[in-house]
């Protein structure tokens, strides 16, 4: 047998054990791979070693078990995601903040509401839960970050169920739920710290917080003085516009449009500042959370007789998952024909 | 992983041959092999594993592609945060492996 035949022999058996790779790792390093094992095979050895070829089984179920390999994302959404899990979280700590400062604004010198310690302790200690993940991921304890991103999911979806399905916390739990699946799918905030720049970041802010003025107005809406009305949704609206100095009729519109104009202003700015698909897809993420709150309002604009709650934001989130599992989908197929061609 | 977590020896060793400069995977390998003189023989399933986790975590980065009698080489190199890694855990190992040396003094002188 030659050299030559020897060697392609060895280099297809290699090529058979690199299977228990994942895809994506063999696209990445198959080719380096084989040249290595190649260059370190013995002449004329026709059949890997039995300790190279456990030593190949057991990297690439190691790289399977890998949270970072687990999903088979491109490296635009990877890095999506590892933008994600240090974004979202530092964008609910700031929404916090601004809910937490206006409560007690509007709470001083009201004896009967007399802004209490308890809320006060409540809402610094979810401030904490929040910013901790990121910090510690930051910090490289792993383990101890991936535990913390996931409290919140599940106190709310266990304790807060109630609120969570009426649509009242329902963007709270959307944002939560993305931080730790983006954190458990991605390289996670180190991997963000390393490709954003400042302005980078100043524009995902600017989009997050953009995103949240909805929610900020529903929860001011909930402090404020309101005139009596037939039902809660001709409240909001009243309240609103008393505020405001508006027409009733078109004062929750107004926010709606501001905020899209903001956000439509942040994001031909996140064009500008993250490569494309990146950029489109960090868009779509930090949309997610503010929808609930931005059907309630459209819907409590719409009129008297609109409930806000699970039956305005239920139909066009079924909707809208529809619309996003299709787009997946669309991409998915797209890189594969990529790929194959 | 933690900065404060000890490396375990192949990272260590990968990390180290990467602080002389950058080189592609064979590279590593052999010189992995050399500064353990021997005791560490580190295999292509082992190597790109620990090279795919160390990207992941940014300690190191790729430096170069090159095509050798048409093979893909790919050169890695450490990066300042693989170095800021590779540096505490070395300091760390230090600092024991001077408390050792000191206590087995104490014992030899002990004994005497």
């Amino acid at each position: 047998m030659s050299g030559v035949s020897d060697m392609a022999a060895l280099e297809r058996r290699y090529r058979r054990l690199l299977v228990w790779y994942p895809a994506e790792h063999r696209r990445v390093h198959a080719e380096e791979m084989v040249g290595v094992l190649l260059a370190s095979a013995r002449n004329g050895q026709r059949r890997p070693s039995l300790a190279d070829a456990l030593d190949l089984i057991k990297g690439g179920i190691q790289t399977r078990l890998r949270p970072a390999h687990h999903d088979g994302l491109d490296d635009g959404w990877r890095d999506t995601l590892a933008i994600a899990s240090i974004a979202m979280p530092t964008i609910i700590a700031l929404l916090y903040a601004v809910i937490f400062a206006w409560t007690a604004y509007h709470r001083v010198g009201d004896p009967a509401a007399g802004m209490p310690v308890a809320m006060t302790a409540v809402l610094a200690g979810w401030l904490l839960l929040v910013v901790l993940p990121p910090v510690l991921a930051l910090r490289r304890f792993l383990r101890a970050a991936m535990l913390l991103y996931f409290v919140p999911v599940l106190f709310l979806a266990y304790a807060g169920a109630g609120p969570v399905v009426s649509g009242e916390q329902g963007g709270f739990f959307l944002a939560f739920l993305i931080s730790a699946v983006a954190f458990v799918l991605s390289p996670g905030p180190r991997r963000a710290v390393q490709i954003m720049s400042a302005k980078a970041w100043v524009v995902v802010y600017a989009i997050g917080l953009s995103l949240s003025i909805p929610e900020i107005m529903l929860r001011w809406l909930a402090y404020m003085p309101a005139p009596t009305g037939p039902d809660r949704s001709s409240q909001l609206v009243a309240v609103l516009a008393w505020h405001l100095r508006l027409d009733p009729q078109h004062s929750a519109w107004v926010v709606v449009l501001t905020t899209a104009l903001v956000a439509a202003g942040a994001a031909l700015g996140l064009s500008r500042t993250l490569p494309s698909p990146v950029g489109k897809r960090l868009l779509v993420l930090l949309a997610v959370p503010a929808y609930p709150s931005v059907v309630s309002l459209t819907a409590s604009a719409a009129g008297p007789g609109w409930l806000l709650g699970a039956e305005v934001v239920y139909p066009p989130t079924v909707l809208l998952g529809c619309l996003a599992v299709g787009l997946v989908w669309q991409s998915r197929r797209r890189e594969h024909a990529d790929r194959a061609s | 992983m933690s900065k404060r977590q000890v490396l375990q020896e192949p990272t260590f060793l990968i990390l180290t041959a990467l602080a002389a400069g950058p080189q592609h995977g064979y590279g590593i390998m052999t010189d992995v092999a050399r500064i353990s003189d021997g005791r560490v023989k580190l295999r292509a399933g082992t190597l790109y594993t620990a090279l795919d986790r160390l990207s992941g975590e940014a300690s190191v980065g790729v430096d170069r592609e090159e095509i050798v009698d048409g093979r893909l080489r790919r050169y890695y190199k450490l990066t300042p945060s693989g170095a800021q890694v590779l540096a505490s855990a070395a300091e760390r190992m230090r600092a024991n492996a001077a408390i050792a040396s000191k206590r087995l003094s104490r014992l030899a002188g002990g004994a005497a």
